[in-house]
């Protein structure tokens, strides 16, 4: 058993006891400090021994007063001291030592940072190992450190509630135009459905297997299938096989491209019926998803477009019954109009009454007048039918111009109008274009003029336009000027509709169908031009139809770009007008004279002429109308000047009176209408042979037409079917002095030609069993196996007055025509191509016809 | 490891490299978490997680990562959160490396579930001493060379660091001969 230790008497040396407290201090009873440690007098250098105590520092707690006994009565409480210097804190306790009565402080200062310890210049050596004042202050800077990772961590979740919540107002944002767009899409998927529900066409939309994973009612109807059977179901079981290829996209396509065509879907009774369908592939990313079609049902159109067919195959053959009825009918018609003409016009010749002349006149002109009633109807009904070309073939413009004179001359001439025309230069003569259906047009114009007016003048004005950039591309305007009655403003805007005239009065007085202007606008308007009509509507003060169309100018012409020929370069020519006769040709002569090189005077007064020939410039040729020569000559008071006495004058002389040759050797006369031609040659014979009276006489002892069977003789066929025509013809060949052997078929005349060499051949177009046509091709063909080298002139005598039939006449190898009735001027004319034909060289050269106007 | 320590990791990277790096980091070390709480226990695995993918992110040696952060330790980490107590501890190298014994016995009291190194003192002159360096962590020795480094440099002393013995070659403690010549 061991005894309790006693125990030990626990007394510190000063040295060993001011280590273990560095910052304790002693005090009295005076309250005078007796004894301190060092680390207080580190932080309170004012503290030393004899100092006073209530100098150096305050209790703060408890609250006492600063004595010793009451120190001593509470010893047993925390102390916490103030330092007066520093205000610095010192914790512990009191503690009383009875045997000195002293009490000594044993504690340190109390610190809240470690900074305190660098402020108080205190080291960790200057603290008692035992004293935990350190390890406070290490507590205290840790949790000073977890202070600042909290407000860090703080920070940051704040920073992170704000990015949240701005993510949230993002998300919420994003949420709700999600939810928008959704609507929008829901609303535009209901749309889409609705309209896919309804729409008449049938909609499917299949994937890249060809499988339906669509279709819209209309295609389930279409089938006859239930939308719900299609569903997944391959639409290769609903489409015929051999349409298949349309269901999927071209090989390597890859494009949305579109493709269309017919189908036929299979329905569910087995039956066919006919689609259009529309695809249009769907890749995403280069791969194929599927393709989405539209179809819509065909079997309703093609019923349709059946009855269509079927109605237009009715219309068109309605049409063409009326074509061949009407062009029958003109046949028909023209027929026995060509016995009434021809007779009239051999009756003509015979020894009639005046009162019978008179009577034959009408029969003649009525005869006329229907037979251009019938033309015009045929032309029309043939526009309507579509059944009018456009034939491009080179042409003399200026021979047109006059053979369009021509035509009309004689009525003019009748009426005492005077009648001319003017090709504005420069101007190509030789182009390409229509030149029948020009002359068709320009004949209609000035027949027109003629018929609407009673004196002054119709003029044709011709004005070309050359393209700015094509040299040889021209527009050429026409215009058909006459001094007639003037077309009312009211009347002008329908004149060129169907069957209108000004009103019906005109068709009484003047007769027409009042088809020919719309048969005009028409052809112009199929020859790329247009018509139109330029009037005051004042009665009496004329009008004037304008009509533009394009022709080219052929190479050859734009090739010869150097000056014109001039063949009558410095001679003088004095135009002497009859302005009563109209302005117009006069012009167009001046031109022609100065184009050849000629200095023209041009006036009506003999006074000034004769001034200009005697002070100005002497002339060498005379150029007016008979009328002034002849009245001139036998006018005593006005007599021809006697400087002219021998000057080579150019007559103009009227139709019918160019024949009748003056004895006067020196005057030299042109037929009026004037051609540029006859003009040159009259003016060429009139400045080169003035004197050459033997030619002029050799030219008055030539043939008349009475004699041209003598002179010109020729045997002659004529192919006929109608016997009353077999007889006008016959006669009026008789008038010629010809005898004609008459052929009644095609047939007839193959045999007759095989038999006979003949010279011409006039063939009737229309015969039963072989008509003009065939009968022409077999007798071209029989030629070149029996006889090469020769070649029969064969002229058609056609009733078919249309410019196609013309162009069928020739293409069938014919080499002229002649329309029924005949007319004797139109045999005349014949016989006499005919006949210079035989006397020139074979061949004219382009060349020589170039220097010529 | 109390999180200081991984803080002063980060910081060191986010000094000297920059947030993205320091997230690269944390990446290839598996954590994810936002920050280390300083008196908050974290496993050691942690820290040599982090200087490992250091290390590898970085392309630099461990022992050269651990050395720099025992220098930044000192003169960034400790400066900034124990300035005065660092101040306190004394005003020059060698009374700061003899009072460093205490100074680490206290911290162990501070931190309860801290396993701290232990420091001792021992051959101390007036121009060198001995620094003994016990820890039950293995591969931090290079650690405790950059704390020695820095300090030099805290004190603004050219010192010379010897590795005596080596924990890291077998011996049951590391020794370092610290040595700042006077003149």
């Amino acid at each position: 058993m061991t005894s309790a230790l006693p125990p030990p008497t626990i007394g510190l040396p000063p040295g060993l006891f001011a280590d273990a407290f560095p910052f304790h201090f002693v005090f009295d009873r005076t309250l005078t400090l007796r004894q301190m440690g060092k680390g207080l007098g580190r932080i309170a250098p004012s503290f030393a021994p004899g100092s006073l105590l209530p100098r150096l520092l305050s209790i703060e707690t408890p609250t006492l007063p600063l004595t010793f006994d009451t120190i001593k009565a509470h010893s047993a409480q925390l102390f916490i001291l103030r330092l007066a210097t520093n205000n610095t804190r010192l914790r512990g306790q009191m503690v009383y030592l009875a045997q000195d009565d002293l009490i000594v402080f044993l504690g340190s200062p109390w610190l809240n940072n470690t900074k305190d310890l660098i402020q108080l210049g205190l080291t960790l050596s200057d603290f008692a190992l035992h004293d935990p004042v350190l390890e406070i202050l290490q507590v205290m800077q840790v949790q000073s450190m977890v202070t600042t990772d909290l407000r860090k961590v703080t920070e940051r979740l704040s920073a992170q509630r704000a990015e949240l919540r701005a993510a949230n107002a993002d998300l919420r944002d994003e949420v709700a135009k999600r939810l928008h767009a959704a609507e929008e899409l829901e609303t535009q998927r209901d749309f889409a459905q609705q309209v896919m529900n309804t729409m008449g066409q049938g909609l499917t939309v299949t994937d890249a297997d060809g499988c339906f994973t669509y279709v819209n009612p209309a295609f389930a109807e279409l089938t006859g299938h239930r939308a719900e059977q299609l569903i997944g179901a391959s639409a290769r079981t609903v489409i015929v096989e051999g349409d298949w290829p349309l269901l999927a996209p071209a090989p390597g396509d890859g494009t949305s491209r579109s493709q269309v065509g017919e189908v036929r879907l299979i329905k569910a009774d087995g039956s066919r019926r006919f689609v259009l369908m529309t695809s249009v592939p769907r890749w995403r990313d280069g791969r194929y998803l599927g393709m989405i079609a539209v179809m819509t049902d065909l079997d309703e159109r093609k019923r349709v477009e059946e009855e269509m067919e079927i109605a237009r195959d009715r219309a068109l053959e309605a049409s063409r019954i009326k074509s061949d009825f009407l062009a029958n009918m003109s046949h028909e018609i023209r027929t026995p109009l060509n016995g009434i003409s021809g007779i009239a016009e051999l009756l003509g010749d015979t020894s009639l009454t005046s009162r019978q002349h008179e009577m034959l006149g009408i029969l003649t002109t009525s005869a006329h007048t229907l037979l251009a009633l019938v033309n015009d109807i045929l032309d029309f009904s043939k526009i309507e039918a579509g059944k009018i070309s456009i034939n491009l073939q080179p042409f003399d413009l200026r021979q047109c111009l006059e053979s369009c004179l021509d035509v009309v001359a004689t009525a003019a001439q009748r009426k005492g109008l005077g009648l001319g025309y003017l090709l504005k230069l420069p101007a190509p003569t030789a182009v390409c274009g229509d030149k029948d259906h020009l002359s068709q047009i320009l004949i209609n114009l000035l027949s027109n003029a003629v018929k609407f007016t009673d004196r002054g003048e119709v003029s044709l004005i011709v004005t070309p336009q050359q393209h700015p950039d094509r040299p040889d591309a021209f527009e050429f305007h026409f215009a058909v000027r006459d001094t007639g009655m003037g077309i009312p403003l009211d009347r002008q805007s329908d004149l060129f509709q169907s069957f209108s005239q000004i009103d019906g009065s005109t068709t009484r007085k003047y007769g027409g169908t009042g088809l020919g202007l719309a048969i005009s606008r028409r052809l112009c308007e199929l020859m790329g031009g247009r018509i139109w009509l330029e009037s005051t509507g004042i009665p009496g003060s004329g009008s004037t139809f304008h009509f533009v169309t394009p022709m080219d100018s052929l190479s050859g012409e734009q090739k010869q770009s150097g000056p014109a020929p001039m063949p009558f370069r410095d001679k003088t020519a004095i135009l002497l007008m009859d302005r009563s006769s109209g302005h117009t040709q006069w012009r167009n002569l001046a031109l022609l004279a100065e184009q050849w090189g000629m200095e023209v005077w041009l006036g009506d007064s003999i006074k000034e002429a004769l001034t200009f020939h005697q002070s100005t410039k002497p002339a060498d040729v005379i150029v007016t109308e008979d009328r002034i020569h002849a009245a001139t000559k036998s006018d005593s008071d006005d007599a021809w000047p006697a400087p002219w006495a021998n000057m080579p004058v150019v007559l103009l002389k009227e139709m019918g009176q160019a024949d009748r040759e003056s004895a006067d050797l020196s005057t030299y006369p042109v037929v009026k209408p004037v051609k540029a031609e006859s003009y040159f040659q009259a003016l060429e014979k009139a400045l080169t042979s003035t004197t050459n009276v033997a030619a002029k006489r050799q030219r008055l002892t030539a043939p008349t037409g009475e004699k041209l069977a003598d002179q010109f003789p020729l045997r002659i066929l004529v192919v006929e079917d109608q016997l009353a025509n077999q007889v006008v013809i016959r006669r009026m060949l008789e008038l010629f002095g010809y005898t004609a052997e008459i052929a009644g078929s095609g047939k007839d005349a193959l045999a007759a030609i095989q038999a006979t060499d003949y010279d011409l051949v006039l063939m009737d177009m229309r015969m039963p069993e072989m008509d003009g046509l065939e009968t022409t091709q077999r007798l071209r063909t029989l030629e070149q196996t029996t006889r090469p080298n020769r070649r029969v002139r064969i002229v058609a005598l056609t009733a078919n007055a249309s410019v196609e039939d013309r162009r069928a006449c020739l293409a069938a190898g014919m080499d002229d025509y002649i329309s029924k009735p005949i007319r004797l001027s139109e045999l005349r004319r014949m016989f006499e191509e005919m006949h210079e034909s035989y006397n020139q060289p074979p061949q004219r050269t382009n060349e020589s016809q170039k220097n010529q106007p | 490891m109390y999180g200081m320590v991984n803080k002063a990791v980060e910081e060191m990277v986010l000094l000297h490299f920059g947030s993205d790096t320091w997230e690269e980091i944390k990446r290839a070390a598996g954590l994810d978490l936002e920050m280390f709480i300083s008196n908050n226990g974290y496993a050691d695995e942690v820290t040599y997680q982090l200087v490992g993918a250091a290390s590898k992110i970085l392309n630099l040696p461990t022992e050269q990562i651990l050395h720099a952060f025992g220098e930044h330790w000192v003169l960034k980490t400790a400066e900034e959160g124990y300035g005065y107590l660092m101040a306190a501890g004394g005003s020059s190298l060698g009374e700061f490396l003899n009072n460093l014994p205490n100074f680490h016995a206290r911290v162990s009291l501070i931190f309860p579930n801290l396993q701290p190194p232990i420091f001792r003192v021992s051959d101390v002159t007036t121009e060198s001493l001995h620094l003994h360096y016990f820890s039950h962590r293995p591969g931090l020795q290079p650690f405790v060379e950059g704390l020695l480094s820095g300090l030099a440099k805290r004190f603004q002393t050219h010192a010379r660091i010897s590795v005596l013995q080596n924990r890291e070659q077998g011996a049951d403690h590391g020794v370092f001969l610290v040595e700042w010549p006077q003149s």
